[in-house]
C-alpha cells in the first residue's frame, strides 16, 4: 500500500523542513570527524587563541606580570609610536626580514633546482640541507660566533685573503644584522628545499618535454614552465618565511643581545626584555600586537599576490 | 565528485560509542597522570603538612659549578638539627631567573626561601612576592655593615638578609706584562699604554677585555665612579652619567682605548670566546669577580701570575672604584606563616654558612661583621676585599628602573666602543631613554 499523500501542498511549504533535515544529517555525518578535531581545537583555543586575546587587552593597560593592571586607552600605542627603542626594532626587524626573505627562497629555489636534476642522491642532498635546521639554535649560534669572529673567524680569513678588511661581524653595527641574516639562512633555507622539491617533483614531466621540443633551453625552462607552476609553493614559503622572520628571537637572545647599541633589537627581542625583565607587560603586550598586525597585513598581501591562476 | 568521508553516515549509536570511548580514554589519561617531583608547599597549607613533616623548597642561582654539592651538606646539618622539616633545594640558572621565578610567582608555587642579587629584587617587592621581614630581623641589623643592611632596604622596609658580597675589578696577567716589559699602571695615561703596547692582533693577543657584554653595567659604573658620576641620582628620579667627568670616563675606556686604539678582543666577541683567550693568556686585562679567581683562574691557568688594579681615577672628584654589590636570602610572601621556611632563612644567616659556603665554597664576600678572612685567602681576593674598606665599592641603586638604565648604558657603551657614537651622545642616548621611566618608585 503506498504510504504517498496525494493531496496537494504549496510548493515552498516542504522546502525548510528539508533543508533544516539536509543540514541536520549533515552535522551528524560530520559530527564524529569534529569530535575527533575537538582537542586539538582545545589545545589551540586554550594556548593561542585566548592568549592573543588577553594580550590585546593588556595592551591597553599598564601593569606587570602579577598584580593590577590600570586600564589606559591608547597611551601604550602613543608611546609606542614615539619609543626610540621600540620603533628601532621595528626598523631593525623589517631590515632583517627584507634581507633574509627573499634571499633564503631564491636560494632554496635555485637549490632544489639543482638537486632535482641530480640522477642520483638527492636524497643524502635533501638531507644535508635540512640538517642545520635541526641543529639547536644555541649551538648554532655558538658555532656562527666563531664563523664570523673578527680576527680567527674562516669568514674573516676568506676576506683578508681577498685583500678586504676584517669584519666585526657581531660587534659593528652596520655588520651585526647581516651577520645574523646569513647565520639565519644557513639554518633555515633546507626547509624550504624541502618545500619546493616536492612541489618541482608535482610538475608533469611532458611540459618540460614540451618545452624542448619547442626549443626551450635550461634557464627558459626555468623561468615559463618551472617557477609559474611553483607559485602556490613559493607564495607558502614566502608567508612561513615572512613569518618566521619577522619573529626573530633566539639567535639575538644568544648571540648579540640586542646590540651592539640596539642595532640587532628585534621586535620579539625587546617584547621579551620589557615583559620579563622590566615588568612592563601592557607596553610588551602593546609592541606584540603591533608585530601581529603587520605580521598578519604581510601575510594577507602575499596571499593576494601568490593566489595562482595556473591549471595543469 | 562526492566526499567519501561524507559518504558515511554515522547513526546515534555509533555517535554514543564514540563519544563514550572517547571520554573513556580522557578519564584513563587523567587517572595515570605521572607523579611529579614534590610540590612547593607554602603558606596555608603548612598545617596540612605538619603530621608528614615541612617542605621548604629553597632556590638559589649558581656561584660555583658545584653548587648543589656545596649545599648538601649544609643543608643535611640543617634537617637533622630540625627535625620534620625537609629542604628541597634547586638550582636555578642565571640565564633563567627571570622566568623561572616570574613562572613560580604567577603559578602560586613560589620557592619558600630564595637567592636574588639587589639589581632584582626591587621588581618582586612591587609584584608583592616578597614577605615584609622588618620585624622578624630587625636585631639583625647591627650584625651588619651599614651598606649591607642598606641594600636590603626598599621603600623603608627591609626584605632579606644579606648573604654575600661580590667584589670585581681588573685582573692583570702579568705573563703578558712581563714579556713585554710593561708595568702596572696607575693612571689612565699608563692603563692606554699598557694595553697599547700588550696589543698583538695578528698573534690573537690583546691588551684589554672589551666591556661589552650584556653585564657590562659591572664595568660601566665603576668607570663612571672614576669620572664622579653616578648613574642615578639618589633620589632616583634622573639619570646623572653624562656629567663632565662620567662623559671624560667613558671617553677614555671605550673611545679612546678600545675604538681608537683598537686594544681590545673584537666587539662581538662571545663569553665562550672570551673566556679562552682569558685561560690562555691571550689578555692582558680582563674585569673579574672575586669568586673566579680560585675557581677558574687558578684552576684552569694555574701557570698565569695575576695582580689586579681597581678601575683608576680619571678626575679630581672621581675616585678609584671597583664594583660590589650585594645578594640577599628573601621569604615568599606566599610562605610567611611558614616556620620552617624563617627557620632556614635563620640557618642561612648564621657564620657557619657564612664561612662554609660564602667564603670556602665561593670565595665570595661575607656580610657579617664578626667573620675574618680565611688565613688562606688568595692574594688577589684580599686585595679586591681590601678596596671596600677604602671606599672604592660602588654597586647598584636600588631601584625597579635600575636594570632598564643598565640595559640602555650597556647599549649605548657599545655604541661607542663601535665607533657609532661618541661618549657623550651615548650617555646622553641614556638619559633620553632611561629619564622618562623613572618616577621615583
Amino acid at each position: 500500500m503506498s504510504a504517498t499523500s496525494t493531496a496537494r501542498v504549496a510548493p515552498g511549504a516542504l522546502a525548510v523542513p528539508t533543508a533544516r533535515r539536509r543540514t541536520l544529517r549533515r552535522v551528524r555525518e560530520s559530527a564524529f570527524w569534529y569530535l575527533l578535531l575537538a582537542p586539538s581545537l582545545l589545545v589551540i583555543f586554550g594556548f593561542s587563541i585566548v592568549p592573543m586575546l588577553w594580550s590585546i587587552y593588556y595592551s591597553f593597560t599598564k601593569g606587570g606580570m602579577l598584580g593590577k593592571h590600570t586600564f589606559v586607552g591608547v597611551d601604550n600605542y602613543v608611546n609606542a609610536a614615539q619609543h626610540p627603542i621600540f620603533l628601532q626594532t621595528l626598523r631593525n626587524t623589517f631590515q632583517y626580514a627584507v634581507m633574509t626573505v627573499p634571499t633564503v627562497i631564491i636560494l632554496a629555489l635555485i637549490v632544489s633546482i639543482v638537486i632535482f636534476q641530480l640522477p642520483k642522491f638527492q636524497g643524502f642532498f635533501r638531507g644535508t640541507v635540512y640538517f642545520p635546521l635541526i641543529t639547536p639554535v644555541v649551538i648554532a649560534a655558538n658555532i656562527w660566533a666563531y664563523i664570523v669572529n673578527r680576527d680567527f673567524g674562516p669568514l674573516n680569513h676568506i676576506l683578508a685573503s681577498l685583500g678586504l678588511a676584517r669584519i666585526d661581524w657581531l660587534g659593528d653595527p652596520t655588520w651585526a644584522i647581516p651577520g645574523i641574516v646569513m647565520m639565519e639562512i644557513w639554518r633555515g633555507f633546507g626547509f624550504y628545499v624541502i618545500i619546493l622539491f616536492a612541489a618541482l617533483q608535482a610538475i608533469p614531466k611532458d611540459l618540460y618535454e614540451a618545452a624542448r621540443i619547442d626549443g626551450a633551453r635550461s634557464l627558459r625552462i626555468i623561468w615559463s614552465v618551472t617557477v609559474p607552476l611553483l607559485r602556490p609553493a613559493l607564495g607558502f614559503c614566502f608567508i612561513m618565511a615572512t613569518i618566521f622572520n619577522f619573529q626573530l628571537f633566539d639567535a639575538v637572545y644568544v648571540l648579540t643581545e640586542g646590540g651592539p647599541a640596539w642595532k640587532t633589537a628585534t621586535v620579539s627581542w625587546y617584547v621579551y626584555r620589557q615583559a620579563f625583565q622590566s615588568d612592563n607587560v601592557g607596553f610588551a603586550s602593546t609592541m606584540g600586537v603591533v608585530l601581529l598586525v603587520v605580521i598578519f597585513t604581510l601575510s594577507l598581501l602575499q596571499l593576494r599576490f601568490f593566489r595562482s591562476d595556473v591549471e595543469y | 565528485m562526492s566526499n567519501p568521508l561524507h559518504d558515511q553516515t554515522l547513526s546515534r549509536r555509533g555517535f554514543l560509542r564514540g563519544s563514550a570511548a572517547l571520554l573513556s580514554v580522557t578519564a584513563l589519561a587523567a587517572c595515570a597522570a605521572p607523579a611529579g617531583a614534590p610540590a612547593a608547599q607554602s603558606g596555608g597549607e603548612a598545617a596540612a603538612q605538619a603530621a608528614a613533616g615541612e617542605q621548604v623548597l629553597f632556590w638559589k642561582p649558581p656561584h660555583s659549578e658545584r653548587e648543589a654539592d656545596l649545599w648538601q651538606p649544609l643543608l643535611e646539618k640543617f634537617q637533622s638539627e630540625n627535625a620534620g622539616i625537609t629542604v628541597e633545594h634547586q638550582v636555578i640558572p642565571w640565564g633563567s631567573v627571570d622566568e623561572q621565578f616570574t613562572a613560580a610567582f604567577a603559578g602560586g608555587s613560589p620557592p619558600d626561601i630564595f637567592y636574588l642579587p639587589d639589581e632584582w629584587y626591587p621588581k618582586y617587592v612591587n609584584q608583592s612576592q616578597i614577605a615584609d621581614i622588618t620585624d622578624k630581623i630587625a636585631e639583625w641589623q647591627g650584625n651588619y655593615s651599614d651598606a649591607a643592611w642598606t641594600g636590603a632596604t626598599y621603600k623603608g622596609s627591609t626584605w632579606g638578609a644579606p648573604f654575600l658580597g661580590v667584589a670585581q675589578g681588573w685582573v692583570l696577567n702579568m705573563n703578558l706584562f712581563n714579556e713585554k716589559g710593561v708595568a702596572t699602571p696607575t693612571n689612565w695615561e699608563e692603563f692606554r699604554e699598557a694595553a697599547r703596547a700588550l696589543t698583538d692582533t695578528s698573534a690573537g693577543v690583546y691588551g684589554l677585555q672589551a666591556p661589552a657584554q650584556v653585564t657590562n653595567w659591572v664595568v660601566m659604573v665603576p668607570l663612571l665612579a672614576a669620572g664622579g658620576a653616578k648613574l642615578l641620582s639618589d633620589d632616583l628620579l634622573t639619570v646623572t652619567a653624562n656629567t663632565e667627568g662620567g662623559v671624560a670616563a667613558v671617553k677614555m675606556l671605550c673611545e679612546e682605548i678600545v675604538f681608537t686604539d683598537q686594544s681590545s678582543t673584537p666587539v662581538g666577541s662571545t663569553d665562550d670566546q672570551l673566556r679562552d683567550l682569558r685561560l690562555s693568556g691571550k689578555i692582558g686585562m680582563s674585569w673579574e669577580e672575586t669568586s673566579a679567581i680560585k675557581a677558574v683562574w687558578r684552576t684552569q691557568a694555574p701557570d698565569l701570575e695575576l695582580a689586579t688594579i681597581p678601575m683608576l681615577q680619571l678626575t679630581d672628584d672621581g675616585k678609584n672604584a671597583s664594583w660590589a654589590n650585594i645578594g640577599f636570602m628573601f621569604m615568599a610572601e606566599a610562605a610567611k606563616e611558614k616556620e620552617g621556611a624563617f627557620k632556614l632563612l635563620e640557618y642561612l644567616a648564621t657564620d657557619e654558612i657564612q664561612v662554609e659556603y660564602v667564603q670556602k665554597g665561593v670565595d665570595l664576600l661575607p656580610l657579617k661583621n664578626n667573620i675574618a678572612p680565611l688565613p688562606d685567602i688568595d692574594p688577589i681576593v684580599a686585595e679586591m676585599v681590601s678596596w671596600l674598606g677604602e671606599g672604592y665599592g660602588v654597586g647598584t641603586q636600588i631601584s625597579i628602573h635600575w636594570r632598564e638604565a643598565t640595559d640602555s648604558l650597556v647599549q649605548e657603551t657599545q655604541a661607542v666602543l663601535s665607533g657609532v657614537k661618541s661618549a657623550q651622545e651615548a650617555l646622553d642616548a641614556v638619559v633620553a631613554t632611561v629619564g622618562p621611566v623613572l618616577d621615583g618608585e
